[in-house]
């Protein structure tokens, strides 16, 4: 079942319908002593930004019952580091590049896409979108789009109808939903970062079933998603593919073997 | 970078550790080998659906002892896979002979398995700090503050947690640990996701920047964390 995204001039096909969300598996490299990529649909590289990013100080991941709150800011080394040291291999991957924009705003934007013309491995864009933003999205997917490679647009889950229209209508070609934003209390503080876990599989199916029928783009559904039986149930539910995030820490290989989702 | 493999084990016995903490003790592949400092993930049934980052507290041939909860579940013959080994450990200089450990912790599992390479070597171990009082061999001699055994020692590890890290830095500075002077190095512990370098989770800053504890640590130079008068990092 394959998934085909289009920015009306350029298509990206994912051969399997199952991506990795970005902060999941670093550029790819660094993926590459795990496991084998060729087992994804599309590659979707770690938050890059323009300039060096430095990791939050310290980073926080709070375990809890159910999942895990995570906080790292998205440490990156900038676009042009990243793209002289991962790029030259990403050509001899055997699946889609999509890279994870992270810009502060629309300049930092535009100077990313800018950039990324001269890098002809990225197949297309995953935009992701401030808070801010999300309900008017719509200048930032035009200057993605400026590159004429299919853009995704990365919400939260739990994100409402309205916000994942907008960035349909404003032309994404595809929605995915990622991690939710959550808090938990730490050492007298308030700790804010994603959720990850099996806690969040319910919610994933329930986007699924309510937001894939009703949005003209394909959808992609993540979180909690930790066997081959959820994934293919959020599937079935509607959705075009799934974002593996967690699971892809804990066992990627039996996860994505081929028999595992026959 | 070296592959994080999975390594199929089974569980031979629980017990307790020289300090008298519960552990789980795995049988491993006759071959299978890792470094003192060294991280292993493993499956511990959490509900949070991941990895538990464990550092083995005790190594032999075909036997390896991880840290566990007292009320865990786990018998023996049960099956456990890991994903192993993570990250870099101690590399003692070879000609070293006199050794001396410290940890920002009250309990130095982390350090046993270098403690018995250091005992295996014949070299002398001095331990600066105040661990219970039977878990040492006793032919560890401990004192109790760090620059008592400075200038006797030509090998300095050290062991902290991520967050006990910038004390323990200002503590060494004030001991009078000075980067460049001494081989040292230091295991810092952080929580670890993926142990590969992809998720960011275990980044800690250093004199430079920082570095990912999985790929780039956990043992560290302990020169990287100081600046060379001694300074702490940034």
């Amino acid at each position: 079942m394959a998934l085909e995204l289009s920015s009306g001039k350029t298509e990206v096909r994912l051969e399997k319908p199952w991506l990795n969300l970005p902060g999941t598996l670093g550029f790819s490299d660094e993926a590459r002593t795990a496991l084998d990529l060729g087992q994804l649909g599309a590659l979707v590289t770690n938050p890059v930004s323009l300039a060096p990013r430095r990791p939050a100080n310290p980073p926080r991941s709070l375990r809890y019952p159910g999942g895990l709150l995570l906080h790292t800011g998205h440490p990156n080394p900038g676009l042009r580091r990243v793209v002289r040291q991962h790029a030259p291999r990403w050509v001899s991957l055997a699946v889609p590049i999509l890279v994870c924009l992270l810009a502060l705003d629309e300049r930092e934007l535009g100077r990313l896409v800018e950039e990324l013309e001269a890098v002809p491995q990225a197949s297309g864009l995953v935009l992701m979108l401030p808070p801010a933003v999300a309900d008017a999205p719509a200048r930032w997917i035009q200057l993605a789009r400026e590159l004429e490679r299919p853009v995704v647009t990365l919400l939260p889950l739990g994100t409402p109808l309205r916000a994942a229209l907008a960035s349909a209508e404003a032309g994404a070609a595809a929605i995915l939903l990622g991690p939710p934003r959550g808090a938990l209390e730490c050492d007298d503080r308030w700790v804010e970062g994603r959720l990850y876990g099996p806690a969040l599989y319910p919610l994933a199916l329930q986007a699924a079933r309510e937001l894939a029928p009703i949005l003209p783009v394909p959808l992609i559904v993540s979180g909690g998603i930790a066997t081959p039986a959820h994934a293919r149930a959020c599937l079935q539910a509607g959705a075009a593919a799934v974002g593996l995030d967690f699971i892809l820490w804990k066992n990627p290989q039996e996860f994505l073997a081929d028999e595992a989702w026959a | 970078m070296r592959p994080v493999r999975r390594i199929p084990t089974e569980v031979h016995s629980l017990g307790l550790d020289a300090f008298g903490e519960p552990v789980l003790r795995l049988r491993t592949p006759p071959a299978w080998q890792i470094d003192p400092g060294q991280a292993v993930l493993a499956d511990l049934g959490d509900s949070c659906g991941l990895l538990s980052p464990l550092f083995p507290c005790e190594v032999a041939p075909g036997l390896l002892s991880l840290p566990i909860e007292a009320d865990s579940t786990f018998r023996p013959g049960m099956p456990l896979s890991l994903a192993a080994p993570i990250g870099t450990g101690f590399r003692p200089p070879p000609a070293s002979r006199r050794w001396l450990l410290a940890s920002s912790e009250a309990v130095p599992r982390r350090l046993l398995p270098l403690l018995k390479q250091g005992i295996e070597r014949g070299v002398e171990i001095v331990f600066a700090g105040e661990p219970p009082a039977h878990g040492l061999p006793l032919s560890i001699e401990v004192v109790s503050r760090l620059d008592q055994g400075l200038a006797w020692s030509d090998y300095l590890a050290l062991d902290s947690s991520r967050r006990a890290l910038p004390g323990m830095l200002v503590s060494l500075a004030g001991a009078g640990v000075v980067a460049a002077a001494l081989a040292a190095e230091i295991l810092v512990a952080s929580d670890i996701l993926c142990g590969w370098g992809g998720c960011g989770a275990c980044a800690v800053y250093d004199a430079r920047g920082w570095f990912l504890a999985c790929v780039e640590g956990p043992v560290r130079p302990l020169s990287s964390l100081l600046e060379r008068d001694g300074r702490r990092g940034a």
